[in-house]
């Protein structure tokens, strides 16, 4: 090889392995923003903690000989405040995750956890129970298994319409659009026919909110991101050739339909086991994968796991501007991401350079 | 060495035959080439022996019967680049060039990947756009991208459709040379869908001329670009000139009258 050519190749091996370094770098540089914006969120409320008795709190538990707090703090930061902080941190996690893996497998950057008609069903599901009390698990459980249960059904009802014309981008939005007004229709009906109570009751679960979050249901989501998520990563590479085309990406080996199948189940059920708990959170399953996009590029493998950083930083931050702009009063978390989101999508809009679109 | 060798090949659309009993070998560091009019069934085909699309009759790839073979396997043998690509989301042209890796790959991404890489970059000159965003690109460099994400596979075979529909006449001659070169320089074949009747004469080895999706005739662009076979197949009367021992092709007047030529 001429001297020359050796350089060359050199460099350019540098100059990748420094673009894959800086993705690394901004994964850090999120984590640090999440620990950060952690510590604040649990400050929030009626009793005044600050941030490095919160922080204390939380390493005492781990490392007791050499972290001290008091009963109080701990009380406050472990059992009132933490879990609804990781609540927000695994759900916008999730919803991120959910979000970039859809727009990759179906090539549509307006993709998002809710474009297969999943929130109108968790809606009608949830509205069946407010409404007519009636569902699949009894008891406390009643609106959150309903909420689940019709979530996975619109995902097969979709899959079930979408494999008969065949599994691709369109059959499955044209799918997911009929079951999106279906179950709305639905939902509406069920507001119609309900009393007064009943219709702001679902309507503020509708709007989805933190405020329901508890330790095990931070746990139940945990485990279901911790097994779906080393899929969806082996698959970064499949989702990437995705994009390029079914065609291309079936000669380059891959078996479309079934990659295509099994992340849109698995992020149905990421999806069904955040929303279910805290009502449908929109605009961070759309907004964080674009914005993530724009920093560290559209290689699924860097894409998936920053987008789950940035989400849990946007409904963490989104959680923390909702409970101190109008406190003691908590606005629900859904409108927040929405005021957040919305200028940022229409900036995307406006903006809507190729790199992205 | 036979590459490929097609037998009995039919497809359909339904009740809508597209291809019909097709017989096609494709040798060893051969330029084939595919001609024939619109809806003849050029893409079709393409998209047959890489088994995007799934046809009746046998395709053997180095007499291993493609049935028998997984993705993966096809994948290792045949590069298909396609008529164009945009993607949706973006991808830089070092990742949409890596992405020709998956077959060899894992999911981390080994340096001897990222050498291939920037070796197929280097060969088709395409360094300087390493970083860029692949929707950035014009035409001609977006079809050298594609090119080498194929090549990135270390395919026996290359096909490529319609390679030279989007691009303006120097890049036209520059992705064929890049081809001929290429099957030259290595043991490669390469089979192309092309439109250009001059291009594919000057550029391919052989042709397989193509009509309502059954084969009008095969042999090289000499014995088989003539006026003739060419008013057959396209309804075009031409005039087959002689142009360094190439036939060149100038249309003269369309069958149903009209004068081509002024």
């Amino acid at each position: 090889m001429p001297p020359e050519t050796a350089v060359k190749k050199a460099d350019l091996k540098e100059e990748y392995t420094r673009f894959v370094g800086r993705k690394f770098l901004l994964m850090f540089i999120f984590i640090l923003g999440i620990i950060v914006l952690a510590g604040v969120a649990a400050t929030l409320g009626s009793a005044d903690i600050s941030v490095s008795e919160v922080y204390a709190a939380i390493l005492a538990k781990f490392f007791p000989d050499h972290f001290q707090t008091t009963w109080f703090v701990d009380t406050i930061v472990w059992k009132l405040r933490l879990h609804r902080v990781l609540m927000a941190v695994v759900g916008g996690m999730g919803l991120a995750v959910a979000g970039a893996v859809m727009q990759g497998i179906l090539k549509n950057p307006l993709a998002s956890p809710f474009t297969l008609g999943i929130a109108s069903a968790a809606g009608f599901g949830a509205s069946l129970a407010i409404v007519l009390g009636a569902g699949f698990v009894g008891g406390e459980y009643l609106i959150v298994g309903n909420a689940f249960v019709f979530t996975l059904l619109a995902s097969f009802t979709v899959y079930g319409l979408a494999k008969y014309k065949g599994i691709t981008p369109e059959t499955m939005i044209l799918a997911g659009i009929a079951i999106m007004y279906l179950f709305s229709a639905m939902t509406s009906f069920l507001q119609y026919v309900g009393t007064s109570e009943e219709v702001q009751e679902v309507v503020f679960w509708m709007m989805g909110s933190l405020g329901r979050s508890s330790w095990s249901k931070v746990g139940l989501i945990t485990v279901v991101l911790a097994c779906c998520m080393p899929y969806l990563l082996l698959k970064s590479w499949d989702i990437n050739a995705m994009g390029a085309g079914d065609e291309t990406a079936t000669s380059l080996g891959v078996n479309v339909e079934r990659v295509r199948v099994v992340c849109m189940m698995l992020v149905s059920l990421i999806t069904a086991c955040i929303i279910c708990f805290t009502g449908t959170i929109g605009f961070i399953g759309l907004v964080a994968p674009h914005m993530t996009r724009m920093v560290i590029g559209g290689d699924h493998r860097f894409l998936l796991p920053a987008s789950g950083l940035v989400g849990a930083v946007l409904l963490l931050g989104a959680d923390t501007v909702a409970r101190m702009i109008m406190a003691p009063v908590i606005l629900p978390v859904g409108i927040m991401t929405a005021f957040l989101g919305v200028p940022f999508f229409v900036y995307l809009f406006m903006r809507r350079r190729k790199e992205y679109w | 060495m036979v590459k490929i060798t097609i037998k009995d090949l039919s497809f359909s659309y339904g009740s809508n035959r597209i291809l019909d009993n097709l017989e096609i070998v494709v040798g060893d560091s051969e330029v084939l080439g595919l001609i024939g009019p619109n809806g003849s069934g050029k893409t079709t085909l393409i998209k047959c022996i890489d088994r995007i699309l799934k046809p009746k009759g046998s395709i053997f790839l180095d007499g291993r019967n493609i049935e028998a073979m997984g993705r993966q396997d096809i994948a290792r043998y045949i590069g298909y680049v396609p008529q164009s690509s945009t993607s949706v989301l973006s991808t830089t042209v070092f990742d949409t060039i890596l992405m020709g890796r998956r077959p060899h790959m894992g999911w981390r991404v080994a340096e001897e990947d990222i050498e291939r890489v920037v070796e197929t970059m280097e060969l088709l000159s395409i360094e300087e756009f390493a970083l860029k965003d692949f929707n950035e690109l014009s035409g001609g460099q977006k079809q050298k991208v594609l090119i080498a994400r194929a090549l990135c596979q270390e395919p026996e075979v290359l096909l490529l459709d319609e390679p030279t529909s989007n691009l303006d006449l120097k890049h036209q001659l520059e992705v064929m040379e890049i081809i001929r070169d290429l099957v030259r320089k290595t043991d490669i074949s390469a089979v192309m869908a092309i439109h250009d009747l001059n291009l594919a004469s000057r550029y391919a080895d052989n042709l397989v001329m193509l009509k309502k999706g059954r084969i009008y005739a095969t042999g090289d662009p000499v014995s088989l670009l003539t006026s003739e076979n060419i008013k057959s197949v396209y309804s075009v009367e031409v005039v087959v000139m002689d142009n360094f021992e190439t036939p060149y092709v100038v249309p003269v007047r369309s069958l149903n009258g009209g004068n081509v030529c002024g």
